[in-house]
């Protein structure tokens, strides 16, 4: 996602927050950096008066008093330059800190909508590449660039208290170094995107070859692909090499001009210590200083490349926060065993419609209504819109005006969080989080025996499967609970929820990879447990809701059958259908 | 197929003192030894010269001025000019060799490690992401790249330099040089205890961080989870503490950095000191000349600004030898099915499976004790339920895996007796997904670029997607988006049936997509379909009932086994699985 380049004013304010809570280390940092780098300026000098004393005959004590000068100011400025550096960078590291965990925060309360236009790879470069870069150009990059601004001043002054003529002579052609330098840079992005090109080219051939490798084998045509990949290959590196000729130029040519300055001084510098215009010292003294200025210089191409690149990002960043959606109501944690639990009496349902884009309905004329104690079964080909509606009343996109109503509130007088309260939600794949099973579980809500971590396993079927976890319910999960099966990853979820005390429970397909024995054990857990409570379930497989005191059958949006699962089968109709279908398949099963 | 690959292991950490790794990286660059000398000796040369200038400057004071003679000065001149100008000229050519040599080994590395994939086995695709090949083919080569350029060559520079820069000034003037040198053991035991430092440190913040973009990646992508159980604060909460710790982690790294490089610094104005206090005493005793001190206050110079280089160079060349280990990994990696070398296949042919089993590594069985043969001319659909061995026995037919037990027979030779390219070159696969390559429409029914565009037009003709594709703007020579995205489902069906045809198969295997297409390209994929059974050798696994009736025999599988055969009527009459299927109107 490329962003629109912004105006500075507009970086700046973003930064500025951050920049303003760390003023103090970095103020002082900046002083440091002024007071060490004219500190730094100290040797060369002494080195003049003692080569000038040196030849002017006998003079140790001035000679000693000059190195003990060296020893202090050194030492100062060591101090100075520890300090500089650890208050500025550790200052961009906790810039840094903030940033992304404003970011964070940011993104946590964004509304589910938000992440259904985002890639999750694409916020998580955010996070980490485009921080990473701002941190460096607030940190190394600019400490870099205020010493180089010092050093350079101060040198020129150095040089020419010694003498005004040899700042001219030697400054010069090190003056043509940054010139030269960014010149040289500027051409190599511009070969450099030419690399950019051919390696996107080559990742998109070998994606395009490997995800097709069926067929290349499945033909026994290895050989024209092996062929073009070397072409692309071959391309890549031509183009690299294009690049390598500028980068190989680049640093020898600086050092050729700095050599040549130091040659110009002599030369001219040497005649003015013949004319008696100044002393060997001082010519001495220019040279180290010119010598001193030579490295740093060269890293302003660099500095260059750092800002150029932290603009992009910082835009990057602006660009993401300017498409927040208004945040949802931030969730407090989960309530305290001395809250009561929320009620429930009844959620009516009433032609409800929804669209994620606006124009496309998922959703359409939706109505019905639950009662305390009762049971929803929600059935339809994939796609009909199943887990939009379960989502919508979980509270995770605002339904249209006066669709909802949940204990006779309209969903709009009742706050998100209150809202929220009410639901918990098992979806199918489960949606673990990498910690222990316990602690995946204990992500619904509190224990409060006898809601313990042991028993809402237990009815959600999981603790037959106890023994198969290394350290029980301590196991630790693997990213997305990728070292459980479906089906456990799908009990696990289920426990979740079952610890939330939300009186209205959700299921998602919940339990469609549990062999039937299974769930039937399972559904038989739940019915009892919300005998007080309400039970929603969309399932794929009619075992699932055939109990329910009422079923939906939605297609494209829309209810299309509803009734019992007797009065369902004796319409006759798609549900029926379907049903028949399945039965069928059960009996071929078993043969 | 699910679970983690169990083909590429790679979370090796790996070590500077791993000499194998370090061989196999020199043994890359065996056949491009000349350019590896050239930019050795490039090396070894250009890092002289700038040792040279120092002595120069030193003849200069204690020659010309020292002695007022003006008109010396010239010479002194000219050679300085030639230093830095001949000077500049190695350095560039030997950056520009070593940029060189490590283009042409990656390249050819590339090109090696992806011939090498070619010849792995469908098992190693299936489980293996297709991003993670293209990190090792893409980025993790590239790593290896700058260890040569960068990481190799340069650190060994700037060894080089500090090396020449001792050797110099010992030959200048030893008693000088130990002075200026005198700081050197103190230097050498801070850095060893920085570098530990450091490197302790990295280790725990690649951890650090390991576990904060995890944590971001579970809360992102699951938000909606953390949004019904109301957790949000919670996530920020733990958010922030691996955040915070990272930070923390940071500040102590930091930490070193900030006393290492003022301790540099003061080292390089002591050794200054230790310098001119020396020299004054020699100068006085007439040992010494102003000159040679000058080029020492040089030499110290050249001698420690290395040193500030080596530390940043040696981190880099520490992740390019991880990428370097991973690169080794995916290369060693035996994934090939073993090779035969029979390559005319026999006719008529003649395909036999003799009580074939089968399972995928670390897998259930799948196909257990099938017996079936086909011979030229004929056509066998087969059908069963879903997850019941269709696709994975159209995949022995092709050798994509070999029987765990019993024998695949090709005439009356074991299919491993023959050789892969030779086997597919006469056999054609229609996978159910149709993979399009974003190549021109020609290529990709002729999947080569060297194609035979009237054959090409033929074969299209024969399945009636002739039509179609000259209505698009180029015709034949329409490139395709990758994946074919600018076609129909349809329309993609008729080309991967052009594209078997054009192989003049021995053996065609067919696995019916079961994506829906509009009812009239349904009718020509039909008629297509019809034709091709008729005319050539097809083993089918059918999803459509006009399919399966096309076919002259049917085999029904069930939990891995054929638990039927026979024709259409036959098999109905049978009242059994295929009845079931048929009455479902689902054949998977």
């Amino acid at each position: 996602m490329s962003a629109p380049k912004k105006t500075f004013a507009e970086r700046w304010t973003y930064l500025r927050p951050y920049l303003w809570e760390h003023r103090v280390p970095i103020f002082w940092g900046w002083i440091f950096v002024v007071v060490s780098t004219a500190l730094d300026q100290v040797s060369p000098w002494m080195v003049k008066v003692i080569l000038d004393s040196l030849q002017s005959g006998s003079a140790m004590p001035k000679i000693m008093q000059c190195l003990a000068v060296i020893v202090a100011v050194t030492l100062v400025s060591a101090i100075l330059l520890f300090y500089q550096r650890l208050w500025v960078i550790q200052a961009s590291r906790q810039m840094e800190y903030s940033l992304r965990k404003d970011l964070f925060a940011g993104l946590m309360v964004q509304p589910k909508a938000f992440f259904d236009r985002q890639t999750v790879g694409d916020l998580m470069s955010r996070s980490t590449n485009d921080l990473d870069r701002i941190r460096d150009m607030i940190g190394p990059v600019v400490l870099h660039l205020a010493r180089m601004g010092c050093l350079l001043i101060f040198t020129a002054v150095c040089i020419f208290l010694l003498h005004p003529k040899l700042l001219l002579t030697g400054l010069l052609p090190s003056l043509v170094m940054p010139i030269a330098a960014n010149i040289f840079l500027k051409k190599m992005y511009a070969h450099f995107g030419g690399i950019q090109k051919n390696l996107s080219a080559l990742n998109a051939y070998v994606q395009d070859t490997l995800s097709g490798m069926q067929v290349v084998k499945g033909f026994g045509r290895s050989q024209p692909f092996e062929e073009k990949f070397r072409g692309a290959s071959e391309e890549l590196r031509k183009s690299s090499l294009r690049v390598a000729l500028f980068n190989a130029s680049i640093w020898p040519a600086i050092g050729v001009l700095g050599v040549i300055g130091v040659a110009f001084s002599a030369w001219y510098g040497g005649r003015m210590v013949i004319q008696n215009q100044i002393t060997l010292g001082t010519l001495s003294a220019a040279i180290l200083y010119l010598l001193r200025l030579q490295f740093p210089l060269i890293g302003l191409g660099w500095v260059a490349s750092m800002v150029q690149r932290a603009n992009v990002s910082i835009d990057r960043l602006i660009h993401l926060k300017d498409s927040f959606l208004a945040p949802v109501h931030r969730a407090s944690p989960p309530p305290s065993s001395t809250s009561t639990t929320p009620e429930f009496e009844s959620l009516s349902v009433r032609s409800l419609g929804f669209s994620y884009d606006g124009k496309t309905p998922v959703l359409d004329g939706i109505s019905f209504s639950l009662e305390r104690g009762g049971s929803l079964g929600i059935v339809g080909p994939t796609g009909c819109g199943k887990t939009t509606l379960l989502h919508l009343l979980c509270g995770l996109y605002p339904p249209p005006p006066h669709s909802l109503n949940l204990n006779g509130r309209e969903r709009a007088d009742v706050s998100d969080e209150d809202w929220r309260q009410h639901f918990s939600y098992a979806p199918q794949d489960g949606f673990l989080f990498s910690t222990t099973i316990r602690e995946n579980i204990l992500f619904g809500g509190d224990e409060k025996p006898p809601m313990t971590v042991e028993q809402v396993a237990d009815w959600a079927g999981l603790s037959r499967d106890l023994p198969q976890f290394p350290n029980g319910y301590e196991s630790m999960l693997g990213e997305k609970g990728i070292n459980l099966s479906g089906g456990q990853r799908q009990r696990v979820g289920l426990s979740r929820a079952l610890l939330s005390p939300a009186p209205v429970l959700c299921l998602d397909d919940t339990l469609s990879a549990l062999d039937a024995e299974t769930e039937e054990v399972v559904l038989e857990n739940l019915r009892r447990l919300f005998r007080q409570r309400c039970l929603i379930i969309a399932a794929h497989r009619y075992s699932a809701v055939m109990h329910c005191d009422r079923i939906l059958y939605l297609d494209r949006g829309r209810i299309v059958e509803q009734g019992t699962h007797e009065e369902l089968l004796r319409l006759n109709g798609a549900y029926a259908a379907v049903w028949e279908k399945q039965r069928l398949s059960e009996s071929l099963e078993t043969v | 197929m699910a679970g983690p690959s169990p083909y590429l292991h790679e979370d090796k950490p790996a070590s500077f003192l791993d000499r194998k790794l370090w061989v196999r990286i020199m043994s890359l660059a065996a056949n491009k030894k000349g350019l590896a000398f050239f930019a050795l000796g490039l090396l070894l040369t250009s890092e002289i010269l700038p040792l040279l200038q120092p002595r120069l400057l030193r003849g200069l004071i204690d020659g010309p001025i020292k002695n007022r003679h003006f008109q010396d000065m010239p010479p002194y001149l000219l050679a300085f000019a030639a230093l830095a100008v001949s000077g500049g000229l190695l350095e560039y050519l030997r950056a520009f060799a070593s940029q060189r040599l490590g283009l042409d080994i990656i390249n050819e590395l590339r090109i090696r490690l992806f011939h090498k994939l070619q010849g792995f086995h469908m098992d190693f695709f299936n489980r293996t992401p297709v991003g993670r090949l293209m990190t090792r083919l893409g980025n993790d080569v590239d790593s290896l790249n700058s260890m040569f350029t960068e990481g190799l060559i340069e650190l060994s520079g700037a060894l080089l330099m500090i090396v020449y820069a001792v050797i110099f000034m010992f030959f200048l003037d030893w008693k000088l040089a130990l002075a200026s040198l005198a700081v050197l053991p103190f230097m050498i035991l801070v850095t060893s205890i920085f570098r530990e430092n450091v490197r302790r440190s990295n280790t725990k913040i690649r951890g650090l961080l390991a576990e904060q973009n995890s944590l971001m990646q579970e809360s992102l992508s699951g938000v909606h989870i953390v949004r019904i159980f109301g957790r949000s604060a919670d996530m920020e909460q733990k958010f922030d503490k691996v955040n915070s710790d990272t930070r923390d982690a940071w500040f102590e790294n930091v930490r070193y950095y900030s006393y290492y490089f003022p301790f540099l610094n003061s080292l390089t104005e002591f050794s200054l000191v230790l310098l001119y206090f020396c020299g004054a005493y020699m100068f006085y005793g007439h040992h010494t000349s102003l000159g040679t001190l000058v080029a020492f206050s040089w030499y110290t110079g050249l001698f420690f600004r290395p040193l500030r280089e080596i530390s940043d160079k040696v981190t880099a060349l520490q992740s390019a030898l991880a990428a370097a280990e991973r690169v080794f990994t995916l290369y060693d990696t035996e994934a090939s099915l073993p090779e035969g070398n029979l390559t005319a296949l026999p006719s008529p042919f003649h395909l036999r499976f003799d009580k074939v089993s089968f399972a995928y590594p670390t897998g259930p069985e799948v196909l257990r004790e099938v017996s079936f043969d086909i011979r030229e001319g004929e056509s066998v659909a087969v059908v069963g339920a879903t997850g019941s061995g269709k696709s994975t026995l159209i995949s022995l037919c092709s050798k994509f895996y070999l029987p765990t037990r019993g024998q695949v027979l090709v005439g009356d030779k074991p299919i491993e007796a023959y050789s892969e390219t030779a086997l597919r070159g006469r056999m054609a696969l229609i996978p159910q997904d149709v993979h399009l390559f974003a190549e021109s429409i020609a290529f990709n029914v002729a999947l080569s670029p060297d194609f035979d565009l009237s054959r090409v037009e033929e074969v299209c003709r024969h399945v009636r997607a002739h039509e179609f594709i000259s209505s698009l703007p180029q015709g034949y020579l329409t490139p395709l988006r990758q994946r074919g995205e600018n076609l129909s489902a349809g329309q993609r069906q008729l080309l991967a049936l052009a594209r078997a045809l054009y192989q003049q198969p021995k053996l065609l295997l067919l696995d019916e997509a079961t994506a829906s297409v509009d009812t009239e390209t349904e009718g020509l994929i039909q008629e297509a379909l019809g034709k091709v059974l008729k005319e050539v050798t097809t083993i089918v696994v059918a999803h459509r009932l006009s399919t399966i009736k096309n076919a002259d025999r049917i085999l029904v599988m069930h939990k891995g086994q054929i638990r039927e055969e026979g024709s259409h009527a036959d098999l109905l009459a049978m009242n059994g699985i295929y009845a079931k299927l048929y009455q479902l109107q689902s054949f998977g």
